[in-house]
Protein backbone atom coordinates (compact mmCIF):
# COMPACT_ATOMS: atom_id res chain seq x y z
CA UNK A 1 0.00 0.00 0.00
CA UNK A 2 1.31 3.42 -1.04
CA UNK A 3 0.54 6.65 -2.44
CA UNK A 4 2.05 5.76 -5.56
CA UNK A 5 0.58 5.60 -9.00
CA UNK A 6 -0.80 2.39 -10.58
CA UNK A 7 1.71 2.33 -13.53
CA UNK A 8 4.94 3.49 -10.85
CA UNK A 9 3.82 0.22 -8.81
CA UNK A 10 4.09 -1.98 -11.91
CA UNK A 11 7.20 -0.54 -13.02
CA UNK A 12 9.10 -0.82 -9.25
CA UNK A 13 7.16 -4.13 -8.38
CA UNK A 14 9.08 -5.33 -11.57
CA UNK A 15 12.55 -3.67 -10.59
CA UNK A 16 12.43 -5.00 -7.62
CA UNK A 17 11.45 -8.69 -8.11
CA UNK A 18 8.40 -8.04 -5.72
CA UNK A 19 5.66 -10.76 -5.08
CA UNK A 20 2.59 -9.76 -3.26
CA UNK A 21 -0.54 -7.57 -4.45
CA UNK A 22 1.00 -4.02 -4.64
CA UNK A 23 -2.05 -1.37 -3.99
CA UNK A 24 -1.87 2.53 -4.56
CA UNK A 25 -3.67 4.95 -2.55
CA UNK A 26 -2.94 8.07 -4.17
CA UNK A 27 -6.19 9.88 -1.94
CA UNK A 28 -4.65 8.10 1.40
CA UNK A 29 -8.72 6.59 1.07
CA UNK A 30 -7.38 3.17 2.63
CA UNK A 31 -4.43 4.87 4.68
CA UNK A 32 -7.17 6.74 6.61
CA UNK A 33 -9.27 4.23 7.08
CA UNK A 34 -6.34 2.42 9.48
CA UNK A 35 -5.66 6.09 10.78
CA UNK A 36 -1.71 5.78 9.66
CA UNK A 37 -1.96 9.65 7.65
CA UNK A 38 1.58 10.50 9.02
CA UNK A 39 0.66 14.15 10.70
CA UNK A 40 4.07 15.33 10.51
CA UNK A 41 6.32 16.77 8.09
CA UNK A 42 5.31 15.76 4.29
CA UNK A 43 8.40 15.26 2.31
CA UNK A 44 7.16 13.13 -1.34
CA UNK A 45 8.61 14.70 -4.49
CA UNK A 46 6.57 16.90 -6.59
CA UNK A 47 5.97 14.06 -9.12
CA UNK A 48 4.21 11.94 -6.62
CA UNK A 49 1.52 14.72 -6.47
CA UNK A 50 0.44 12.94 -3.42
CA UNK A 51 -1.12 15.59 -0.58
CA UNK A 52 0.37 13.33 2.81
CA UNK A 53 2.17 10.14 3.00
CA UNK A 54 1.18 7.12 5.22
CA UNK A 55 3.44 6.25 8.19
CA UNK A 56 5.55 3.25 7.20
CA UNK A 57 3.54 0.79 9.11
CA UNK A 58 3.07 -3.30 8.91
CA UNK A 59 -0.05 -5.20 10.17
CA UNK A 60 -0.40 -8.75 10.67
CA UNK A 61 -4.54 -10.04 10.46
CA UNK A 62 -5.82 -13.21 11.89
CA UNK A 63 -8.27 -15.31 9.49
CA UNK A 64 -10.90 -13.79 11.48
CA UNK A 65 -9.53 -10.10 10.33
CA UNK A 66 -8.32 -9.17 13.51
CA UNK A 67 -5.21 -7.59 14.15
CA UNK A 68 -2.83 -9.52 16.05
CA UNK A 69 0.48 -7.66 15.27
CA UNK A 70 1.25 -3.97 14.38
CA UNK A 71 4.55 -2.35 14.14
CA UNK A 72 4.73 1.41 13.05
CA UNK A 73 7.44 3.70 12.74
CA UNK A 74 7.46 6.37 14.60
CA UNK A 75 10.50 7.93 12.46
CA UNK A 76 10.52 7.26 8.45
CA UNK A 77 14.20 6.52 8.12
CA UNK A 78 13.47 3.32 10.60
CA UNK A 79 11.31 0.50 9.16
CA UNK A 80 10.35 -2.62 10.55
CA UNK A 81 13.41 -5.07 10.17
CA UNK A 82 12.66 -8.00 8.25
CA UNK A 83 13.91 -10.24 11.00
CA UNK A 84 11.52 -8.27 13.64
CA UNK A 85 8.21 -9.14 10.78
CA UNK A 86 9.44 -12.54 10.63
CA UNK A 87 9.12 -13.40 14.18
CA UNK A 88 6.14 -12.27 14.74
CA UNK A 89 4.48 -13.87 11.57
CA UNK A 90 6.21 -16.58 13.49
CA UNK A 91 4.32 -15.79 16.81
CA UNK A 92 1.07 -14.69 16.27
CA UNK A 93 0.00 -16.96 12.72
CA UNK A 94 1.14 -19.93 14.67
CA UNK A 95 -1.37 -19.09 17.69
CA UNK A 96 -3.63 -16.96 16.07
CA UNK A 97 -3.87 -18.62 12.82
CA UNK A 98 -6.11 -21.47 13.66
CA UNK B 1 62.49 27.44 -18.10
CA UNK B 2 61.03 23.93 -18.62
CA UNK B 3 61.00 23.47 -14.41
CA UNK B 4 59.21 27.10 -14.49
CA UNK B 5 55.92 25.26 -15.99
CA UNK B 6 55.33 23.05 -12.83
CA UNK B 7 55.49 25.91 -10.35
CA UNK B 8 51.74 26.89 -11.57
CA UNK B 9 49.80 27.11 -8.34
CA UNK B 10 47.13 24.28 -8.05
CA UNK B 11 45.87 21.55 -6.99
CA UNK B 12 47.00 19.04 -9.36
CA UNK B 13 51.08 20.27 -8.40
CA UNK B 14 50.60 18.08 -5.31
CA UNK B 15 50.45 19.04 -2.09
CA UNK B 16 53.08 21.58 -2.27
CA UNK B 17 51.40 24.20 -3.75
CA UNK B 18 47.79 23.05 -2.71
CA UNK B 19 45.75 25.91 -0.97
CA UNK B 20 45.17 25.40 2.47
CA UNK B 21 41.54 25.62 2.23
CA UNK B 22 41.51 23.16 -0.57
CA UNK B 23 43.32 20.61 1.71
CA UNK B 24 40.63 21.49 4.30
CA UNK B 25 37.69 20.99 1.61
CA UNK B 26 39.17 17.51 0.79
CA UNK B 27 39.39 16.40 4.33
CA UNK B 28 35.72 17.45 4.97
CA UNK B 29 34.66 15.67 1.70
CA UNK B 30 36.15 12.48 2.71
CA UNK B 31 34.42 12.82 5.95
CA UNK B 32 31.09 13.55 4.23
CA UNK B 33 31.50 11.27 1.72
CA UNK B 34 32.45 8.20 4.39
CA UNK B 35 29.60 9.02 6.67
CA UNK B 36 26.96 8.95 3.85
CA UNK B 37 28.39 6.05 2.79
CA UNK B 38 27.88 4.53 5.52
CA UNK B 39 24.48 5.97 6.41
CA UNK B 40 23.08 4.35 3.30
CA UNK B 41 24.29 1.19 4.13
CA UNK B 42 22.68 1.25 7.43
CA UNK B 43 19.04 2.36 5.89
CA UNK B 44 19.53 -0.43 3.37
CA UNK B 45 20.13 -2.96 6.40
CA UNK B 46 17.62 -1.28 8.42
CA UNK B 47 19.52 -0.71 11.12
CA UNK B 48 19.87 3.04 11.55
CA UNK B 49 20.22 3.87 15.01
CA UNK B 50 17.34 5.89 17.10
CA UNK B 51 19.72 8.16 18.47
CA UNK B 52 21.45 9.79 15.49
CA UNK B 53 23.23 12.32 17.36
CA UNK B 54 26.86 11.01 16.29
CA UNK B 55 25.72 11.42 12.51
CA UNK B 56 24.41 14.66 12.97
CA UNK B 57 27.83 15.60 14.62
CA UNK B 58 29.82 13.97 12.19
CA UNK B 59 27.92 15.83 9.54
CA UNK B 60 28.09 19.23 10.70
CA UNK B 61 31.49 18.98 11.74
CA UNK B 62 32.21 18.11 7.61
CA UNK B 63 29.59 21.31 7.07
CA UNK B 64 31.44 23.37 9.33
CA UNK B 65 35.01 22.55 7.66
CA UNK B 66 33.66 23.23 4.07
CA UNK B 67 32.81 26.28 5.27
CA UNK B 68 35.95 27.19 7.01
CA UNK B 69 37.78 25.58 3.61
CA UNK B 70 35.90 28.53 1.74
CA UNK B 71 36.84 31.17 4.30
CA UNK B 72 41.02 30.00 4.15
CA UNK B 73 40.33 30.42 0.33
CA UNK B 74 40.40 26.74 -2.18
CA UNK B 75 41.51 27.00 -5.39
CA UNK B 76 38.58 26.78 -7.82
CA UNK B 77 38.69 23.61 -8.01
CA UNK B 78 39.03 22.73 -4.67
CA UNK B 79 35.73 24.67 -3.93
CA UNK B 80 34.34 21.50 -5.53
CA UNK B 81 34.50 19.35 -2.39
CA UNK B 82 34.03 21.98 0.30
CA UNK B 83 30.35 22.42 -1.48
CA UNK B 84 29.89 19.16 -1.91
CA UNK B 85 30.98 18.55 2.30
CA UNK B 86 28.80 21.56 3.14
CA UNK B 87 25.53 20.11 1.15
CA UNK B 88 25.40 16.24 2.29
CA UNK B 89 26.91 17.52 5.81
CA UNK B 90 23.66 20.09 6.23
CA UNK B 91 21.14 17.86 4.08
CA UNK B 92 21.37 14.27 5.94
CA UNK B 93 20.87 16.55 9.53
CA UNK B 94 17.95 17.94 8.24
CA UNK B 95 16.51 14.83 7.42
CA UNK B 96 17.05 13.34 10.46
CA UNK B 97 15.36 16.67 12.08
CA UNK B 98 11.89 15.84 10.16
CA UNK B 99 11.96 11.94 9.88
CA UNK B 100 9.67 11.94 13.13
CA UNK B 101 6.15 10.55 11.99
CA UNK B 102 2.92 11.76 13.59
CA UNK B 103 -1.00 9.71 13.85
CA UNK B 104 -3.66 11.34 14.81
CA UNK B 105 -3.73 8.98 18.34
CA UNK B 106 -7.55 8.45 18.21
CA UNK B 107 -7.85 7.26 14.71
CA UNK B 108 -5.02 4.89 14.47
CA UNK B 109 -5.85 1.47 14.40
CA UNK B 110 -4.31 -0.66 17.45
CA UNK B 111 -4.40 -4.59 18.05
CA UNK B 112 -7.22 -6.23 18.40
CA UNK B 113 -9.38 -3.90 16.20
CA UNK B 114 -11.02 -5.44 13.16
CA UNK B 115 -9.41 -4.44 10.00
CA UNK B 116 -11.43 -1.99 8.08
CA UNK B 117 -12.90 -2.74 4.88
CA UNK B 118 -11.48 -1.43 1.60
CA UNK B 119 -11.27 -1.20 -2.13
CA UNK B 120 -8.14 0.12 -3.94
CA UNK B 121 -6.65 -0.52 -7.66
CA UNK B 122 -3.46 -2.95 -8.05
CA UNK B 123 -0.06 -2.32 -10.50
CA UNK B 124 -2.35 -3.29 -13.17
CA UNK B 125 -5.12 -1.10 -12.45
CA UNK B 126 -7.14 -3.80 -11.97
CA UNK B 127 -9.85 -3.36 -8.88
CA UNK B 128 -8.90 -4.74 -5.24
CA UNK B 129 -11.37 -5.49 -2.57
CA UNK B 130 -10.47 -6.33 0.79
CA UNK B 131 -13.07 -9.01 0.51
CA UNK B 132 -10.56 -11.05 -0.99
CA UNK B 133 -8.43 -11.21 2.47
CA UNK B 134 -11.19 -12.78 4.63
CA UNK B 135 -10.34 -15.88 6.00
CA UNK B 136 -6.48 -15.87 5.30
CA UNK B 137 -3.71 -14.77 7.25
CA UNK B 138 -2.94 -11.27 6.09
CA UNK B 139 0.51 -8.91 5.69
CA UNK B 140 -0.44 -5.23 4.89
CA UNK B 141 2.37 -2.94 4.77
CA UNK B 142 1.94 0.83 4.21
CA UNK B 143 5.11 2.49 2.46
CA UNK B 144 5.81 6.18 1.92
CA UNK B 145 6.16 5.56 -1.63
CA UNK B 146 8.50 3.56 -3.95
CA UNK B 147 11.58 5.72 -3.04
Amino acid sequence: MSVDLPEVIADRRHLHGLQATMLSDQQLTVTDKFGLRNEGFHSAPGSEEAEALPVPATLLINKSGNVVWMDLSADYQRRSDPSVVLAAMEAHFDIAGD
Amino acid sequence: MLAQKNTHPGWWNGDKTMKTGTKIALVAAVIAAVTARYWFYLAAEVSLPTDRTGFVVVFLSAAVLGVYALIKRTSWLGAIPAVFAIVVGAFLPFTVSVSTQIVERDSVIEVGDTMPQFTSIDGQGQAFDSESLNGHLVLIKFFRAHW
